[in-house]
């Protein structure tokens, strides 16, 4: 008898804690983005839309100010009509909520806000909310009941806060596993600071909001919280919701770190698409000289540097140290982009012999395992276009057939084999053109010195998408088997992953373009002092000896500035690089790696060092370190699955997703499916997708 | 032997007080170091903050959407405040964010 009454009891335990039910429980891999505007308006959907498209994850955006939420947006059957969860074939159409703005006035009503709650319940998907008011809204018609409430009570606002990470323990593998915790997050933007209330007032559906703070001021309050609507007669939420009441948007340092969650929390952690922290330095000019900055006179004068034997061997041991001091660098190793006409006996006598009593030579031969390589062109040549008519005035020479430029790029194809540089077959797939030239016309102007008129020599170039880069380089990559090509994100139009298929190159496939990021270690620069002197002379002197404000002028320094700070700038730059979850390496030159002192400091090392104690200050992430042709080799894989239409069906009961493609993508980057690689505590699945349906099991590494 | 006694006592006096001397310069100086060590720490804190003020006012002046999306922001700010009076709450924090942001606007703008 009594055990006929536990059972009858836990059978209605479970009956009550399972509610509601569900016919198929399943929903489709893909994020709601609820935003007040588009783009243009919205600056929260302004931040999230690029994570999502770097981390290729599938997204609708509903625009409230302009559309409806209906039930057939959320949820629909097999025939494509409005359906209810517990309807047999009844798939909710997203995996995740996001909004831009905590209370959407005044684009949603609250029948829309009972709707979107409502699939949330019934399809159990989470929902995010990336800034804004936190709200406690009820109808203003008898009898008043609150439909919208984030358990929270304002507190005070500010654009300056330390915030601490104060992730409950239940929440340590599932919510910002991947922050450093141990430091404070400085918020550098608009917030409502806010207390949890915890109090007992219920929503209209019965539920009472339980507030967790993640994030909390010196004060005690909270900006960023996980909200559990608990009804008192369940033991699972009945929602779930994580709100940021902090200002966001993506050129906020902040904004960066907390992007993730976002997403992550929303799709429970099952999504397509990934996200990685990379970084690579790529060291231009290799068995080159460059020329060198002069304080006094503030330009160069005449001398160059080249580096030593002495200097390679000082940079094995430093990037031995910086590995050592930095648990997140693994294995990282510096790629050196060369020049090989500067290795060998003589440029111009055929067969090439490598120059083997040229200490820098030998040295790099006897170190090579220590580092990769890039083909930078056999001389440094500039590949821009020839200027009309032919013998038109130019800075500099230019070549007027494929062929020509071909042989500067199988020349130094030669020179790898004649060093014996590793991984030479994957890497003629890759080149980098002296300064990436070729892929804008810089119109003949590019010496200074010879246009003293001009005050940016750079205003009459024609960029990449105006017709500027050289067909004919185009051609000779093609031909010479160079799949992708270095571009400069601080040029027009070259911050893109793109194949180049504007430009007729005579081949059947297209060049990727593989954009570099720049940063402001001169290449002609070896130690502090020449970099405080031309960092400051073009941010700042320079303005001021035109008789210009340079505060006024984007982007210049309003007073000058120390080695340090600039030092300081730069890191702070790269990381938010980084926290952009794109590959692009960033570009210096051989001059960077000279010993300014005793202690072999170098500025390439100070800068490496400046970024990984800053970013480890922030991330707990390991750092990839790709040799080039693989960025290449993802950036296509990326590009090829974001051109897929990918359908993917999470069915909550069996666990399990099936994906399936309208056309092959052989790498298609998966979280939270079992297998693949572990990161940040998930499992990354690289996974190849067709027109057959397949399914996986889910794994949310809850346990790792 | 009572003189010695006394020598004995002063020395002992002596050389307790010596080590608590000791032990609290030592404890002065910990403390010291731990103080000088947290204001090099804060002062770092600050500095990096400076930092990234610095590159989001550099960053924001690249995005030429913002001054757009700032009034925006603004605009739905006030749209925030009648609801909230209309609520019977204070409005007053919401006011604020949309006066600030536009003035973020109007910075941009310029």
């Amino acid at each position: 008898m009594k055990r006929k009454l536990l059972a009858a009891i836990a059978m209605l335990f479970t009956i009550i804690t399972v509610a509601p039910a569900h016919a198929d429980n399943a929903v489709k891999l893909r994020i709601l983005v609820v935003a007040t505007g588009e783009v243009a308006e919205d600056l929260g959907l302004a931040y999230i839309k690029p994570v999502l498209d770097e981390m290729g994850v599938p997204y609708v955006v509903l625009n409230a100010g302009t559309q409806d939420l209906t039930p057939a947006f959320l949820a629909a059957s097999s025939q494509g009509t409005a359906c209810k969860a517990e309807e047999a074939g009844c798939v909710g159409n997203y995996n995740g909520v996001i909004l831009t703005d905590a209370d959407l006035v005044p684009g949603f009503t609250p029948a829309e806000w009972d709707l979107l709650h409502n699939y949330e319940k019934n399809f159990r998907v989470r929902e995010a909310v990336l800034s804004g008011w936190p709200a406690t809204y009820a109808d203003l018609e008898p009898p008043h009941d609150i439909y919208l409430d984030y358990g929270l009570a304002y507190s005070s606002s500010g654009h300056n806060y330390d915030v601490r990470w104060t992730i409950p323990g239940r929440y340590s593998k599932e919510a910002f596993e991947y922050v450093n915790r141990n430091n404070p997050l400085p918020i550098t933007s608009l917030a409502f600071a806010t207390h949890p209330r915890n109090d007992m007032n219920r929503l209209k559906d019965g539920s009472i909001p339980y507030v967790e703070p993640l994030l909390r001021t010196g004060q005690d309050e909270a900006l960023l919280s996980i909200v559990r609507y608990m009804k008192p007669d369940q033991s699972a939420p009945a929602r779930e919701v994580l709100i940021s009441t902090i200002t966001n948007a993506s050129f906020l340092m902040h904004s960066k770190v907390l992007a993730y969650e976002f997403v992550n929390w929303a799709t429970q952690g099952v999504f397509i698409g990934a996200r990685f922290i990379h970084l690579a330095a790529h060291v231009d000019d290799l068995f080159r000289t460059n020329n060198q900055w002069n304080p006094a006179l503030d330009k160069e004068n005449g001398d160059t540097y080249r580096l030593t034997g002495a200097d390679i061997t000082n940079v094995v041991s430093k990037q031995a140290a910086l590995r050592a001091a930095h648990p997140t660098a693994g294995n990282f190793k510096l790629d050196f982009a060369f020049n090989g006409a500067g290795a060998v006996v003589n440029p111009q006598t055929m067969p090439l012999a490598a120059n083997w009593k040229d200490n820098l030579v030998a040295a790099i031969a006897a170190n090579k395992t220590h580092f990769r390589f890039i083909n930078h062109t056999f001389t440094h040549a500039d590949m821009d276009k020839s200027p009309v008519p032919a013998d038109a005035p130019c800075d500099y020479h230019t070549f007027t057939s494929a062929e020509a430029i071909r042989a500067e790029i199988t020349a130094n194809q030669n020179v790898w084999a004649l060093l014996d540089l590793p991984e030479r077959n994957e890497n003629n797939r890759v080149l980098i053109t002296g300064a990436h030239s070729g892929l804008k016309d810089q119109k003949c102007t590019d010496d200074p010195a010879l246009h003293p008129g001009m005050f940016n020599l750079q205003a009459d170039d024609i960029a990449f998408d105006a017709g500027g880069a050289n067909p004919l380089l185009l051609q000779a990559a093609a031909t010479a088997g160079v799949e992708y090509l270095a571009a400069d994100t601080s040029q027009k139009a070259q911050n893109v992953e793109q194949y180049i298929t504007q430009y007729e190159d005579g081949s059947q496939t297209d060049r990727l373009m593989l954009p570099r990021w720049p940063t402001n270690i001169f290449y002609n620069v070896t130690n502090p002092s020449q970099l405080e002197d031309e960092y400051n002379y073009l941010y700042y002197q320079k303005f001021i000896n035109a008789g210009k404000n340079p505060c006024e002028a984007p982007a210049m320094a309003c007073s000058p500035r120390s080695y340090r700070e600039i030092l300081g700038i730069e890191a702070d730059i790269a990381v938010r690089h980084m926290l952009s979850f794109n590959r692009w390496p960033h570009f210096f030159h051989q001059s960077n790696l000279a010993q300014y002192d005793k202690n072999g400091s170098t500025l390439q090392f100070d800068w490496l060092d400046a970024v990984f104690t800053e970013y480890e200050r922030l991330f707990s992430l390991p750092v990839k370190n790709l040799p080039y042709y693989e960025i290449g080799d993802h950036t296509a894989e990326s590009l090829n699955a974001r051109s897929a239409k990918i359908d993917a069906i999470w069915n909550r009961t069996t666990n399990r997703v099936t994906l399936l493609a309208n056309k092959a993508v052989p790498y298609l980057r998966v979280t939270g499916l079992s297998g693949g690689e572990i990161y940040g505590g998930q499992l990354i699945g690289n996974i190849n997708v067709d027109t057959k349906a397949t399914t996986y099991e889910v794994d949310r590494g809850l346990t790792r | 032997m009572r003189l010695n006694g006394i020598l004995l006592s002063l020395l002992l006096v002596f050389s307790f007080s010596g080590t608590g001397g000791a032990a609290d310069l030592a404890k002065a100086a910990a403390e010291k170091t731990d103080e000088t060590a947290r204001t090099i720490e804060q002062a770092e804190d600050e500095n990096r903050k400076k930092t990234q003020q610095v590159n989001d006012l550099k960053l924001r002046e690249h995005e030429s959407l913002f001054p757009e999306q700032a009034k925006s922001l603004a605009k739905g700010y006030r749209e925030t405040a009648k609801m909230i009076m209309e609520q019977g709450d204070d409005p007053k924090p919401v006011l604020d964010a949309a006066a600030y942001f536009e003035k973020q606007s109007r910075r941009s703008e310029r």
